[in-house]
């Protein structure tokens, strides 16, 4: 069977921010997110990524692991495709497991990301007043509604 | 070689964190998935882990006016998946990429306090691994390479904090750029992102120099990258011609780092020649 290598299955593979270099597009090996289109609070909150990615093993004394790279990469991808140049910076904190959240607080609102150690689960939870009032799953790639989630935060 | 030896501008502490050397050939037809795996198991014991990443497009110089390479775009009918494996040595520092019309060997520092390997000691590892590629594909009764571009590179990171804090700096670190405007209009640079292209005499290959702001993955440092990538046709697909192309590639990207970063940073990376 032939294979149609389309647009769209490039897409796939190398993944659809093309603000982020990747192996997919270079020979290069060491790894960098190119940040001219990225705003301030995105590179801040890579930053913190990156930080987090390198806690040690048993970080929470409880034998759990830092972060694996199918999360990091995960929240890259959410980070650097939310096409706002201003925003408020996400709290980035390690899950016990190997996961990693994102929380995002204004007023009396909170978004929360949570990614699975994984990579492929993503979980989101609103919340007013400190109650809960939507979760649900979520797909990285869906912008437009983690683009609502954020207007909804700030609204 | 020894320090001594060298005639090209050297530094103690120099930005680069890999470097890599590598040939674009026509693409070998019957070279299969099954292939990469055949070629693995030759060299597993040293490079025993792999990743699948997407093919590189092909890239060639082309030279006349306003002519650069050009990764091409396009929709092909191919019978199977297109793929480049990455073959990754025991420690780290060490890459092989193969697809049916590439063979790169990557070097980078595994640790940023590591120390630079030199060119004299990439060549010959280089060469090593492409002359064992080679004799994968005889053995498996493939064809050779017919080789139409070779290209190394220089990735360099200068991170902030050394020698440059803003953008507003960036004439402090890169020679050709002046930093002052023609009027007050315009406020602090905010980024900027930089491109220049220097063509080797007779048409032999083409320097790339791009500068990008970026954060490094690893510890999550706000750098300026700078890559030097030079790319051109070897007189023949001979190992001779190879080196003897990488060798004035590798002069290039050598000379033309010092000349398109300032006095002010060769200090800062302690310029020895």
């Amino acid at each position: 069977m032939s294979h149609v290598q389309t647009a769209a299955t490039i897409d796939q593979m190398v993944g659809k921010e093309q603000r982020v270099q990747t192996s997919a597009n270079t020979s290069q090996w060491s790894a960098v997110v190119v940040t001219n289109r990225l705003g301030w609070w995105q590179r801040r909150a890579l930053q913190s990524l990156y930080e987090v990615s390198s806690l040690p093993e048993d970080w929470d004394s409880y034998g759990s692991r830092p972060p694996t790279e199918e999360a990091i990469e995960c929240a890259k991808r959410l980070i650097v495709q939310i096409d706002r140049d201003s925003f408020l910076q996400p709290r980035i904190t390690p899950i016990s497991g190997g996961g990693v959240q994102l929380a995002w607080h204004s007023g009396i609102r909170e978004l929360e990301i949570e990614i699975s150690p994984s990579g492929f689960c993503v979980e989101y939870l609103k919340c007013e007043r400190g109650e809960s009032t939507d979760e649900g799953l979520l797909e990285i790639d869906d912008r437009s509604k983690i683009d609502s989630f954020l207007s909804w935060l700030i609204a | 070689m020894a320090v001594s030896e060298r005639t090209f501008p050297d530094y103690d502490n120099p930005p680069v964190v890999e470097t890599f050397l590598g040939v674009q050939f026509a693409p070998i037809t019957k070279f299969s998935l099954l292939h990469f795996g055949l070629y693995w198991a030759k060299i597993r014991h040293e490079f025993p882990s792999y990743q699948v990443q997407p093919p590189l497009g092909a890239s060639i110089e082309q030279f006349g006016a306003g002519l650069f390479a050009q990764p091409k775009l396009g929709v092909e009918l191919v019978s199977q998946p297109e793929i480049r494996c990455w073959f990754i040595d025991k420690t780290g520092a060490k890459l092989n990429q193969v697809q049916k019309d590439r063979f790169i060997h990557n070097w980078r520092k595994p640790k940023p306090n590591d120390k630079y390997v030199h060119y004299d000691n990439i060549r010959p590892r280089f060469i090593e691994e492409w002359e064992r590629f080679c004799a994968f594909l005889t053995e498996a009764g493939l064809e050779q390479p017919e080789i139409n571009q070779c290209e190394m590179a220089y990735i360099n990171h200068i991170e902030q904090g050394k020698g440059w804090e803003s953008f507003a700096d960036l004439s402090k670190v890169i020679a050709p750029w002046s930093g002052r405007c023609s009027t007050e209009f315009l406020p602090a640079l905010e980024s900027a992102n930089i491109g220049a292209r220097y063509l080797f005499p007779d048409q032999k290959g083409r320097l790339h120099i791009e500068v990008q702001p970026a954060i490094r993955q690893s510890d999550g440092k706000e750098i300026l990258q700078l890559n030097m990538t030079a790319r051109g046709k070897p007189e023949s697909s001979e190992t001779k011609h190879i080196l003897e192309w990488l060798d004035l590639g590798h002069e290039w990207i050598v000379k033309g780092f010092t000349s398109f970063t300032t006095d002010f940073m060769h200090s800062e990376w302690r310029r020895r020649i």
